[in-house]
């Protein structure tokens, strides 16, 4: 079985004009590893990708697959696996053609590539597809044979570019799961671009969050969902609270004071040191419980009045006035809200390790 | 503003249709079909049989030597074309916006420039004390190459007449070849060339055939070019049937003749839409 390559990029730097698409992106990504590269469009995360591919020439930094620097080479010989935001599949070939091409340009024997193509047609479930014109093929059937082409001929690196963008919702998380079973049934590295942050949350071991050619933070999905390092991070993924503090003692696990509270002390959990002197705290909508009184269980308590209450579907919103400012709060639809009509004193309770703090600057 | 029912506006739409056809469908008809259809009855009818003048035509061989003549500087004309037109058109295809627009203009400038006067140019350039042959004697050739009144003399002009029938249809389909399937060939291993051969040539396959049956048909109707450029040996079809209009007044010969042009024309139209879908060129999708 092939094992998955480790990629190590340092330094990355690429401008176009006066804008730097990415600014000394550096990011290890371990053997059989799938790391996320995720941002908004101009991010600098498909450059980041086509440097790595081959196709973007970075004005500087390194990169380096299996230990040995590629930063030179041309695509074709990086033997790299690349799934493309369009597929990129030839539409003069059809689908075992199209998969057999890079067995083709390395001159396997026709035996071979048989027997090959008919493993990546099994492993994406197209088994019966390969005499197909790709024209005749639905969207998510080419992104198939796309992936089944970067895989044929066993790269121990896969790079994908917003493989499922074009596709609708429920093909997308389809797809997601089959993408994770062959990334586990493979073992390959997988360096993944995508601007949804549901997608990179459920599939990767690692995500890179980029910004202005930078990446924000790196870290495991929940790291980066619980524990984000800045305010553009924490706004990512959804629905936040951030409330001004200032620090009142620091260390691992900070004692934070509300702006505005004198006789609240908030805790967060932190793993990385404190710099600034503007901080914001922030708690996830749905990690806040309501009580009706200060609850000794949970470290963080803060009083305050029922000012909305909003249903979603699957969950209903509860806007809370507190002294620090509003807060939302995320409950199940099967909790009980009728109990919390608007102006119902509550207290909101979240344990310390539901608490990021960061520069309120950065 | 009230709208009108969906069903009564598609029928104002049909009917506009037909309303816009109708002037290009009457001249059409009156001023090609008919006389087309006028012009194959006569060839036909001859007092001597039906079948005379193209009895006359195979069985003769200077007729034969002449559509052979014809056919094969027409088919090297187009080679031409597809040769030298080939990378002009992938830059065109490829170029920024205003690169684009210089080379089109290029194009378009010599295309603008009437027949007569570009036939005329050609042969001051290419005569015996012409530019080309003044540089051929400086690297001690000037002799021995003669470039104009023979068939070196008609294919430099028929190419040069002929480039932008093959460029234009050619730019137009490479145009529509997605740059990202080069960069996909390339990271499934190929190099730059076998990229290029085994990904870029197929899929533009077909307007190269839309220029080639282009500027195939349209050389073989060719008069001006091998009338001046060409020696006597390099009559086209065109002239002999000239000739026989205005020196011999066998008017029902020059139909047959005529009639053999058209429908070499049509096999060849025929040809090449059957086997590479012309039609989606000229279409644009």
């Amino acid at each position: 079985m092939p094992r998955g390559a480790a990629i190590e990029i340092q330094g990355l730097t690429k401008r176009y004009g006066d804008v730097m698409a990415i600014d000394a992106v550096s990011l290890t990504v371990a053997e059989g590893e799938f790391v996320t590269l995720l941002g908004l469009s101009g991010s600098g995360k498909s450059t980041t990708l086509m440097a790595v591919a081959g196709f973007v020439d970075p004005d500087g930094g390194s990169i380096a697959i299996s230990g040995s620097d590629v930063t030179a080479l041309p695509p074709e010989k990086r033997n790299l696996g690349v799934v493309f935001q369009n597929y990129a599949l030839f539409p003069h070939l059809n689908v075992f053609d199209n998969i057999a091409f890079p067995l083709r340009m390395r001159r396997h024997a026709e035996s071979e590539i048989e027997t090959q193509v008919r493993r990546v047609l099994d492993l994406v479930s197209l088994r019966d597809l390969s005499a197909r014109r790709i024209t005749e093929l639905s969207g998510g059937q080419q992104q198939r044979v796309a992936l089944a082409r970067a895989l044929v001929f066993s790269p121990p690196v896969l790079l994908m570019d917003e493989p499922l963008g074009a596709l609708d919702r429920q093909l997308r998380e389809q797809l997601q799961i089959e993408i994770r079973r062959i990334h586990r049934q493979l073992g390959v590295t997988v360096l993944y671009v995508t601007h949804d942050q549901e997608e990179a949350l459920s599939m990767s071991d690692r995500i890179a969050i980029m910004a202005d050619g930078r990446i924000q933070q790196l870290g495991t999905p929940h790291e980066v969902y619980m524990q984000p390092s800045n305010r553009f991070v924490a706004g990512f993924f959804g629905e936040s609270n951030f409330l001004d503090v200032a620090v009142e003692r620091a260390g691992d696990n900070p004692v934070l004071r509300p702006k505005g509270l004198r006789d609240i002390t908030l805790h967060a959990a932190l793993r990385r040191p404190l710099s600034g002197d503007r901080f914001l705290a922030m708690v996830r909508p749905e990690a806040i419980e309501i009580g009706d009184s200060r609850d000794p269980a949970f470290e963080n308590n803060l009083p305050g009045t029922v000012e909305q209450q909003d249903f979603l579907g699957a969950t209903q919103r509860l806007t809370v006035k507190t002294g620090a400012g509003p807060v939302a709060v995320r409950m199940s639809r099967l909790a009980n809200a009728a109990a919390l009509p608007a102006g119902a004193p509550v207290w909101l309770k979240w344990r310390a390790g539901e608490t990021a703090v960061f520069d309120a600057q950065d | 503003m009230m709208s009108a029912p969906a069903g009564s506006r598609r029928a104002t739409h049909s009917t506009a249709t037909v309303l816009l056809l109708l002037p290009g469908l009457f001249v059409l008809a009156g001023m090609f079909i008919v006389p087309v259809a006028q012009l194959i009855i006569d060839s036909f009818s001859d007092s001597a049989g039906a079948w005379i003048h193209y009895r006359r035509i195979a069985v003769v061989p200077v007729y034969l030597l002449v559509l052979a003549r014809t056919l094969l500087v027409s088919a090297v004309t187009a080679a031409l074309c597809l040769l030298l037109g080939f990378p002009v058109a992938y830059r065109l295809a490829h170029a920024s916006p205003t690169g684009k627009s210089i080379i089109l203009l290029c194009i378009f400038l010599s295309f603008w420039t009437n027949l007569l006067v570009r036939a005329f140019s050609w042969m001051v350039l290419l005569n015996p004390n012409g530019i080309f042959n003044q540089a051929l004697g400086l690297i001690g050739l000037g002799d021995s190459v003669k470039l104009v009144y023979n068939t070196t003399g008609v294919l430099i002009g028929q190419t040069q007449i002929l480039l932008p029938y093959m460029i234009l249809p050619l730019a137009a389909v490479m145009s529509r070849v997605d740059p990202t399937l080069m960069n996909a060939a390339r990271s499934l291993g190929a190099s730059p060339t076998r990229a290029f051969l085994a990904v870029y040539i197929p899929l533009v396959k077909s307007g190269a055939m839309a220029g080639l049956v282009l500027v195939f048909t349209l050389s073989l109707g060719s008069f001006v070019i091998p009338a001046l450029l060409g020696g006597p040996r390099d009559m086209f079809l065109a002239q002999l049937i000239e000739f026989n209009i205005n020196n011999t007044l066998n008017l029902s010969f020059a139909s047959a003749l005529s009639t053999v042009l058209l429908a070499a024309t049509l096999i060849l139209y025929w040809i090449g839409n059957r086997w590479f879908q012309l039609g989606q060129v000229w279409g644009g999708r």
